[in-house]
C-alpha cells in the first residue's frame, strides 16, 4: 500500500477509529494485529510471498519466548539464528541459495531490530515476553512497519494498557497539521528536489574524465546537497505522517529527527538523525562492544582508542545495514572514518590545549560554525554512496574525482558555515516571526472543525497526487 | 538494600575518580550535558566503575537508558550487592 494513496488514508482512518473505540486491551491488540495484517498483506500478490516474512516473525517469537531461560551461550545461539535467517532472506551475499521466488522483505530490517531488542531485554529481565498478539502488534505495527521508527517495546506496550485519552481539539489539529505537513514534504518538496537531481548527477563521470574539474565540483556539490535535502524531506515527511496518525490513534511514536542540521559535530549528528536507529546501535552494539573492549584492554589501551574502534565497528555495521553491495561497505567505512576521526580529533585537541584551552576553542563561534558546516557536509558526501551508479566508482576514485569530492566537501562546509552565520544574524527576528506565525495559525486552525480539516487534507492530496503523478518512494523502505 | 544517602556518597566518589576531578558534586537532575567530560566513552568507563563499586551488572537497557544521576541512585539503592 502506497502512503500517498486514498487507500492508505482510508485504511489509516479506519484503523485509528477502530483503535479508539476499543475499551479492553485485548480489543486494542486485535485491532492493531488486524491493521498490521492488512498493511503487510498489501505488499504481496499471493500468500507464499508472505511466508518468508511470517517465518522470520515466528522464529523471532520463538527466540523471545526462549530468551528468559537462556544461558548466555544459548542467547548467543538464538541471536545468531535470528541474524542468519535475516541475512539469508535479505540475500546479503550473492553465494547464498535463493528461494526461487520473489517475496516481501519490506519492513524486515525494522522487525529484526525490534526482535533483537526484545530478545536481549527479555533475557536481561528488562521486559516480560509479550503474548503472540502483543508481539505481532509491536513488531509489525502498521505505523512503523515500512520505515520505522524503532520504538522500544516497553514504551509501546505501556500505551496499550489503558484506552487512549480523548484528544483535545488542539491536539487533534496539531496531529492533522502534522500529517498534512508530512504529505507536503513527500509529495511536493521531495518530488521537487528529486526532479532536479538527474541534471547534476548524470554528467558527472564525463566531467571527471574531461578534466572539467570546476564544473564537476559544482555539479557534485549541487547533487550532494540536493540528495541530502531529498533524503531529509522524504524521511522526515514519512515521520510526520506516521507520528501524526499515531497521535490520532492515541499512540505516541518516538521522534527520529531533532534538528539534525544544528548538529555541533559529526558525532552529535547521530543523536539527531534517525535517532531510533542510532539509539538501537548504541544500546545493543556500541555500548556492549566498548564495555567488552574496556573490560579486557582498558588497562593497556587508552579509552579514546578503544572508543574509536567501537565507533568504527558500529558505523561500518550501520552502513552495511543499508544494503548488500560493496558501495554500502564503502558508505559504512565512510561513516566509521567520520566518527572515528571526529572522536580522535576531540581527544587530541583536548590533550594539546588542555581542558580550559579546549573549552575556549569550543566556545569560539568560528570554530563552532566550521564544525557544524563540516558535519553536515561530510554526511552529504558520504550519502553519495546511496545514489551513484556503481559503474561510476572508478571515476570517483580517479584524481579528478577525488579533487572534486574534496572540493565539494569544502564548498558544502563553507555553505553550511554561511547558513549558520545568517541564521544567527536573524535568529531573534526569526524566532519572533515564528512565534507570531504559530499563534496566528493556531488561532486560525482552532476555529476550524475537524471535518473542514479533513476536507482540506483531501483537497491537498488530490491536488498533489494529480500534479506529481508519481510520489517518490520512501528511501528508508528499501533498507 | 542500601540507603540512598550512602549510595550517593559512594557514587560521588566514583564520579570524582572516573572524571579525575575532586570538585564534582553529583545531584539528582545531573545528566551528561552537565559534565563536559561525560561522553559516550566515559559513560562506559563510569558504568564499569559503578558495577565494580556496587557489585552488580547493569543490563543493556539500563546502560543506555540511564537518564540522570537520580535514577542511577534509585537503581543502585535497589540492586547494589555491596
Amino acid at each position: 500500500m502506497q502512503f500517498a494513496s486514498f487507500a492508505f488514508i482510508g485504511f489509516a482512518l479506519a484503523a485509528v477509529t477502530a483503535f479508539r473505540l476499543c475499551g479492553a486491551r485485548w480489543q486494542r491488540e486485535a485491532v492493531l494485529c488486524a491493521a498490521n495484517l492488512v498493511l503487510v498483506a498489501s505488499f504481496a500478490t499471493e500468500l507464499r510471498e508472505l511466508v518468508p516474512l511470517l517465518s522470520f516473525l515466528a522464529l523471532g517469537y520463538l527466540a523471545v519466548c526462549l530468551a528468559p531461560r537462556a544461558s548466555s551461550l544459548a542467547l548467543w545461539v538464538i541471536i545468531v539464528a535470528v541474524l542468519s535467517l535475516f541475512i539469508w532472506l535479505k540475500q546479503y551475499f550473492a553465494l547464498l541459495p535463493s528461494l526461487g521466488f520473489a517475496y516481501v522483505t519490506v519492513g524486515l530490517s525494522y522487525i529484526l531490530f525490534r526482535v533483537l531488542h526484545l530478545v536481549i531485554d527479555v533475557a536481561q529481565g528488562e521486559a516480560t515476553a509479550p503474548g503472540p498478539a502483543a508481539y505481532f502488534g509491536y513488531t509489525t505495527c502498521f505505523l512503523a512497519f515500512v520505515s520505522g521508527p524503532i520504538q522500544r517495546y516497553q514504551d509501546f506496550a505501556a500505551q496499550l494498557e489503558t484506552p487512549p485519552v480523548a484528544p483535545t481539539s488542539a491536539e487533534l489539529n496539531a496531529s492533522v497539521l502534522r500529517i498534512i505537513l508530512g504529505y507536503v514534504f513527500i509529495l511536493v518538496f521531495a518530488n521537487m528536489v528529486q526532479r532536479q537531481l538527474p541534471f547534476f548527477q548524470s554528467r558527472l563521470p564525463s566531467h571527471f574524465d574531461d578534466g572539467a574539474l570546476l564544473t564537476a565540483t559544482g555539479e557534485l556539490t549541487a547533487a550532494a546537497f540536493l540528495y541530502l535535502v531529498f533524503l531529509y524531506v522524504n524521511f522526515a515527511g514519512y515521520m510526520h505522517i506516521v507520528i501524526g496518525i499515531g497521535r490520532l490513534a492515541g499512540l505516541r511514536l518516538p521522534e527520529n529527527f531533532n534538528a539534525p542540521f544544528h548538529s555541533a559535530d559529526f558525532l552529535d549528528f547521530w543523536s539527531r538523525w534517525h535517532i531510533t536507529l542510532s539509539d538501537w546501535f548504541k544500546f545493543y552494539l556500541f555500548n556492549p562492544l566498548l564495555r567488552v573492549l574496556a573490560a579486557h584492554w582498558g588497562a593497556a589501551v587508552p579509552m579514546p582508542y578503544l572508543g574509536a574502534l567501537a565507533f568504527f565497528v558500529t558505523f561500518c555495521t550501520m552502513g552495511l545495514w543499508h544494503g548488500t553491495t560493496t558501495i554500502f561497505l564503502v558508505y559504512g567505512l565512510f561513516l566509521g572514518c567520520g566518527v572515528t576521526v571526529n572522536k580522535l580529533w576531540q581527544v587530541e585537541l583536548a590533550r594539546r590545549l588542555g581542558r580550559a584551552g579546549y573549552r575556549a576553542l569550543c566556545a569560539n563561534l568560528w570554530y563552532q560554525d566550521a564544525s557544524r558546516g563540516a558535519a553536515v557536509a561530510y554526511f552529504a558526501i558520504a550519502l553519495i554512496c546511496l545514489w551513484i551508479d556503481p559503474a561510476w566508482a572508478p571515476a570517483f576514485v580517479s584524481p579528478g574525482g577525488l579533487i572534486s569530492l574534496l572540493g565539494a566537501f569544502v564548498v558544502l562546509t563553507a555553505v553550511g558555515m554561511a547558513a549558520v552565520r545568517i541564521e544567527r544574524a536573524f535568529i531573534t527576528r526569526w524566532e519572533e516571526g515564528r512565534v507570531r506565525l504559530a499563534a496566528h495559525l493556531g488561532r486560525q486552525v482552532t476555529t476550524m472543525s475537524a471535518a473542514w480539516i479533513t476536507l482540506l487534507v483531501s483537497l491537498i492530496l488530490i491536488e498533489a497526487i494529480l500534479k506529481s503523478g508519481d510520489a517518490p518512494e520512501f528511501v528508508y523502505k528499501g533498507f | 538494600m542500601i540507603g540512598q544517602a550512602v549510595v550517593r556518597e559512594r557514587l560521588n566518589q566514583v564520579f570524582q575518580d572516573v572524571f579525575d576531578d575532586d570538585s564534582i558534586e553529583i545531584f539528582d537532575e545531573m545528566t551528561a550535558a552537565d559534565l563536559d567530560e561525560w561522553d559516550s566513552l566515559s559513560h562506559i568507563t563510569l558504568v564499569l566503575a559503578v558495577e565494580k563499586e556496587f557489585g552488580l551488572r547493569l543490563s543493556a537497557a539500563q546502560v543506555g537508558n540511564l537518564k540522570n544521576v537520580g535514577e542511577m541512585i534509585g537503581l543502585l539503592a535497589q540492586r547494589a550487592t555491596r
